[in-house]
């Protein structure tokens, strides 16, 4: 057990130290200014994962395995292995979309809208995709 | 990277006098090449030129810069407003990669500076931005026309919009992740190809970032780097692609004006009628195209070639515009 403060206590002050102190010191400098910004916004991004990255994944790891016809065993399987699990699924069913030519309107086409919900509450919640 | 003696023997040699630089200094670029401003004094008077050379690697699919000068070379005499190029190397050993050297122009090409600014008449430059796609759109295909560019493609046939789809399969595969929405969206673009009229000369990356606005209005065109014959809506839909908008999601064409404001003056120069079917063909095509860059680019972070906090984070954003796609394909607006 770590103690207080928790994982996302660190990233938020983190975040607050480039917002507050170091862009506006490189404000002037485009470059510097920008990936200040990114960093921040990729803190962000950690930051959901940690909090509802396993939730999301283990809908995720379901939903491709049901699109190939399998069961993902997503309780028995730590963090590193679903995630790879996933991704060899995601991958696995992108060729069979290719070879079979899905098209928009199939239970494929919703569930992998679903998928790329999942991402987006992670990777920009404020993306709207509603 | 500082001025080599070999740069300055370079400079001298084609000015044909004595040559100091008083400045050089890497202005923001783009992900595929570094552009430095370089001052030189000679005794023919003071200079601004841009130095324009390639990074580590090269995005899939982008020119040289031996042919990126002759694109620019071609683009300057139809025309179209976009800074001249004046010298090029192919020698590796003075900067290190081939470059070449344009005229200086005015402005800037940050979206979000350009977006908040006050002084730009956004009707304006919307109308810059058609007329000056027009005029690179009248640059039409010939087999002997940069043939580097030749991919044998025919006009009257699928063959401009099946090959788009070919292409991001290909790279697809070169990719170590699986990506099911692209995927799906690619039978649907290869099931819906249309036929392109005239095959023409697209500019390939024509959006906010790749233009230079000073005062009320357009300064120049950039970044050329991936010109291509294609049909002329392709460019089209790239300009309204919703991550162009930078935010202004509303303002169809850059985030700062409407259709209204670019397709009239488009249509007037180029005397062609445009195809709403079509330019939503390539909004789509545009976003599919640029969720794979996001994602290659990604890998060139995990790879080790170009490490970079901007590089790794565009690999997060590949769903963006994976979902963008989908949501066109449905018919959302």
């Amino acid at each position: 057990m770590q103690y207080r403060p928790q994982n996302n206590d660190l990233i938020d002050a983190i975040q607050e130290f480039l917002l507050k102190e170091v862009l506006p010191f490189v404000k002037d400098n485009d470059a510097l200014a920008y990936k200040t910004l990114v960093s921040w916004n990729m803190l962000g991004v950690v930051s959901r994962e940690l909090k509802n990255g396993r939730t999301l994944l283990e809908a995720d790891a379901a939903l491709l395995a049901e699109l190939l016809g399998e069961k993902a065993e997503v309780q028995v399987t730590g963090d590193r292995e679903l995630w790879q699990q996933t991704q060899a699924r995601a991958k696995r069913v992108a060729q069979k979309i290719r070879a079979e030519k899905t098209m928009p309107g199939t239970r494929e086409w919703e569930l992998i809208k679903q998928v790329l919900k999942d991402n987006l509450q992670v990777a920009n919640p404020r993306y709207g995709v509603e | 990277m500082q001025p080599t003696d070999q740069l300055k023997a370079y400079l001298a040699a084609k000015q044909g006098s004595a040559v100091q630089i008083s400045e050089f200094r890497q202005l923001s670029g783009g992900a595929c090449q570094d552009n430095y401003l370089l001052r030189m004094q000679s005794e023919l008077g003071s200079e601004e030129l841009v130095l324009r050379t390639d990074k580590g690697g090269a995005l899939l699919g982008s020119l040289t810069r031996p042919q990126e000068y002759q694109v620019i070379e071609r683009a300057v005499a139809a025309g179209v407003q976009t800074p001249a190029v004046k010298w090029l190397s192919e020698d590796p050993a003075i900067v290190g990669h081939p470059f070449y050297l344009m005229q200086k122009i005015e402005g800037t090409a940050n979206p979000r500076e350009i977006l908040k600014s006050k002084k730009i008449d956004f009707k304006r430059l919307a109308a810059e931005l058609a007329l000056n796609l027009a005029k690179i759109h009248s640059i039409e295909y010939t087999p002997t026309s940069l043939p580097f560019l030749d991919r044998g493609l025919k006009p009257g046939t699928k063959d401009v919009a099946l090959t788009a789809v070919a292409d991001c399969r290909r790279q697809l595969d070169e990719l170590p992740g699986g990506y099911p929405g692209i995927e799906l969206c690619l039978n649907w673009a290869e099931a819906n190809a249309p036929v392109t009229d005239t095959i023409v000369l697209a500019h390939g990356d024509f959006r906010s970032g790749n233009f230079m606005v000073g005062g009320p209005g357009l300064t120049g065109i950039l970044d050329w780097e991936f010109a291509h014959w294609s049909d002329r809506h392709e460019d089209i839909g790239y300009i309204r692609m919703r991550d162009w908008r930078f935010g202004k999601v509303k303002n169809a064409i850059g985030g700062f004006a409407s259709p209204e404001d670019f397709y009239p003056h488009y249509e007037a120069e180029a005397k062609v009628k445009l195809d709403e079917n079509k330019i939503r063909f390539w909004e789509i095509m545009g976003n599919l195209r640029w969720a794979i860059g996001a994602a290659q680019q990604g890998e060139r972070h995990l790879s080790g070639k170009d490490r970079g906090i901007e590089f790794a984070s565009i690999g997060r954003r590949v769903a963006e515009m994976e979902f963008e796609a989908m949501r066109l394909i449905e018919g959302g607006v």
